[in-house]
């Protein structure tokens, strides 16, 4: 090697050296808050940039406009047809679930657009909802089936129209505004999570008090659900599994309920928490199949009948089903408990017909003659 | 003459017999041994479902077997035994078709017996129940659908065979040329419910087949 090449490698070596880096270590809060903060402004750049994208993306929206009642679609010549055949089927399913209700659609259309234009017919469909101002949102997609798209469609305007009830009754719902009345299935599964349900209001409902079912589904006891819904060991749990930040700002609180088993610190640092915050006994779609129910029992004017009540949960069902919360809640429980009929490995009906088939099969094999 | 129909067919059938037995006697017990009580009752349940299908493929595939080795020997000796008997044809395929159900009795009792068995052995989660005599009485029926079909094609002739390919084909083609012409019917999805939704042919096999659940 020539001295030349000696130098160069012994000055590499010292520049390794020199700029190695420190022992690794992982980063602090505040470095952390300090990296969010820098992040902050890319973010609010990105979404205006999104925003004036979608800007120019609302001038392009199609002028094909498709109305079937208060439902619009918009979309481009090669999905007009397409349109035509999901609008009227969507229109008559929300006017049977939501009657007056569904006006709100009027000046909410649903755009249908493929994201390749030049795409196949086969390809799927996109389906994005138009605000006020022309941006389209895109929802989802669905391949090019009119059922499909009708489902798509129905359950995006059950979603708009139940916005319309106001965020305490969706926070309450957990999950989508119910389009379809109740089935078999529907009330299968809610008694799977009513029978498994680990908490003692649940069980209660489920051995036949009323009362526990309107509290198991949060629509009593709002006034005060920390002690209503929960017995004290399902506070407890609870606080167990409060975020690490809760539980480090009241630690004090903390331990006298996990670690000393004080019931009244459960449930002093449970009310600390915002009531909606604190998730009923039974799960959301135990919630939506009594909104179900409601909607089923109260025809097409249970919404508007809905957004008429006072801003309470309890009245807005009542109002939905046009009779009483506790009635309806009776009568769900019912369903619910029925639907163990459902749900047997066999039945009557099904063993007869099994018979049939076999003695059918066996007239026919007695017709056949391979030997003739 | 059925005795005699029954202990000649026995032979051919037996091995086929004693296998899914065994099968369906170990079934249950299985189901119940993978699960853990301690788990969550749903998880509990799905399960118990998933191995619903196992239960499915058995009955299917017993009521599949006995009925095409109650045909495999006159299939083999082309019919002569048959008809050196002195007996009408279509007592013969009663006789057939009798002693096959009787080799069902054996696959379905040994499952009822797992089932029982497996049920008392093993804790199940609160709030569940368990349905070892419906279970059992819906795989004896599926079983008993499954053999009574296969019995029917498996003593027809070639033609009638035939038929039924032909009329399966037929649903793909005409599914072909709708998607084609750009119609937008969904006719294999209908010829499919029309068979497993009741009251379709088979049924019986579709819905929930848990030895547990709610």
């Amino acid at each position: 090697m020539s001295s030349l090449g000696r130098w160069w490698l012994a000055g590499a070596a010292a520049a390794i050296l020199i700029g190695a880096p420190r022992a690794a270590r992982a980063q602090t809060q505040a470095e952390y808050r300090a990296r969010v903060r820098a992040l902050v402004p890319v973010w609010h750049e990105v979404a205006a940039l999104k925003r004036r994208e979608d800007s120019l993306a609302a001038l392009t929206l199609p002028s094909d406009t498709v109305r079937s009642g208060p439902l619009v679609l918009l979309a481009d010549s090669a999905l007009v047809g397409f349109a035509r055949r999901v609008a009227p089927p969507a229109a008559a399913a929300l006017d049977r679930r939501f009657g007056h209700a569904a006006e709100i659609l009027r000046s909410r259309p649903y755009l249908l657009s493929r994201p390749d234009s030049a795409g196949s017919p086969d390809s799927p469909i996109s389906l994005s909802e138009v605000d006020g101002t022309g941006q389209a949102r895109y929802v989802q997609s669905e391949p090019p089936d009119v059922n499909a798209m009708v489902w798509a469609v129905t359950h995006r305007a059950a979603a708009a129209i139940g916005a319309s009830l106001g965020g305490d009754f969706a926070h309450w719902l957990g999950g989508d505004f119910p389009a379809d009345t109740a089935t078999p299935a529907m009330w299968t599964g809610v008694r799977i999570d009513l029978v498994t349900s680990p908490f003692a209001m649940a069980r209660a409902c489920y051995a036949g008090a009323d009362s526990a079912c309107a509290l198991a589904l949060g629509v009593a006891g709002t006034d005060d659900p920390v002690a209503r819904w929960f017995d004290a060991s399902e506070r407890r749990d609870r606080v167990r599994h409060l975020t690490y930040q809760y539980r480090a700002d009241h630690a004090g609180v903390y331990n006298a309920c996990v670690t000393l088993g004080a019931d009244t610190a459960c449930a002093a640092l449970l009310r600390l928490m915002p009531t909606a915050d604190v998730d009923p006994p039974l799960g959301a779609s135990a919630r939506q199949s009594l909104l179900t129910l409601a909607l089923d029992l109260g025809g097409p004017d249970a919404v508007t009948r809905m957004e008429a009540a006072p801003d309470d949960r309890g009245a807005q069902l009542a109002a939905a089903g046009g009779i009483p919360v506790d009635s309806l809640v009776r009568v769900w429980r019912h369903d619910v408990v029925a639907a163990r009929s459902s749900n047997p490995s066999m039945s009557w009906g099904m063993a007869l017909t099994s018979l049939l088939w076999v003695a059918a099969c066996g007239a026919l094999a007695l017709r056949s003659s391979p030997w003739r | 003459m059925f005795k005699a129909i029954l202990k000649t067919q026995w032979q051919w059938t037996r091995t086929a017999v004693l296998l899914a037995a065994i099968a369906a006697f170990t079934m249950p017990l299985l189901s119940m041994n993978s699960n853990v009580p301690t788990i969550q009752p749903r998880s509990f349940i799905s399960v118990m479902q998933t191995w619903g299908v196992g239960y499915v493929v058995l009955a299917a595939t017993v009521g599949l077997a006995v009925a095409i080795l109650a045909w495999s020997s006159d299939h083999r000796g082309h019919h002569v035994y048959a008809l050196t008997l002195p007996v009408a044809r279509w007592r013969y395929v009663l006789l057939r078709f009798g002693a096959g159900v009787v080799f069902l009795v054996p696959v379905v009792a040994a499952l009822g017996a797992g089932a029982l068995l497996a049920v008392t052995m093993f804790p199940i989660p609160q709030g569940l129940h368990t349905y070892p005599w419906a279970l059992t009485a819906r795989f004896g029926f599926a079983a008993l659908v499954a053999f009574a079909i296969f019995f029917a094609i498996s003593s027809a002739t070639a033609r009638t065979a035939g038929y039924i390919l032909g009329a399966i084909a037929g649903v793909i083609v005409v599914q072909f040329l709708a998607d084609a012409a750009g119609l937008h019917w969904d006719v294999v999805s209908h010829a499919v419910d029309l068979v497993l939704a009741y009251p379709g042919v088979l049924s019986v096999f579709s819905g929930r087949w848990a030895l547990v659940d709610v």
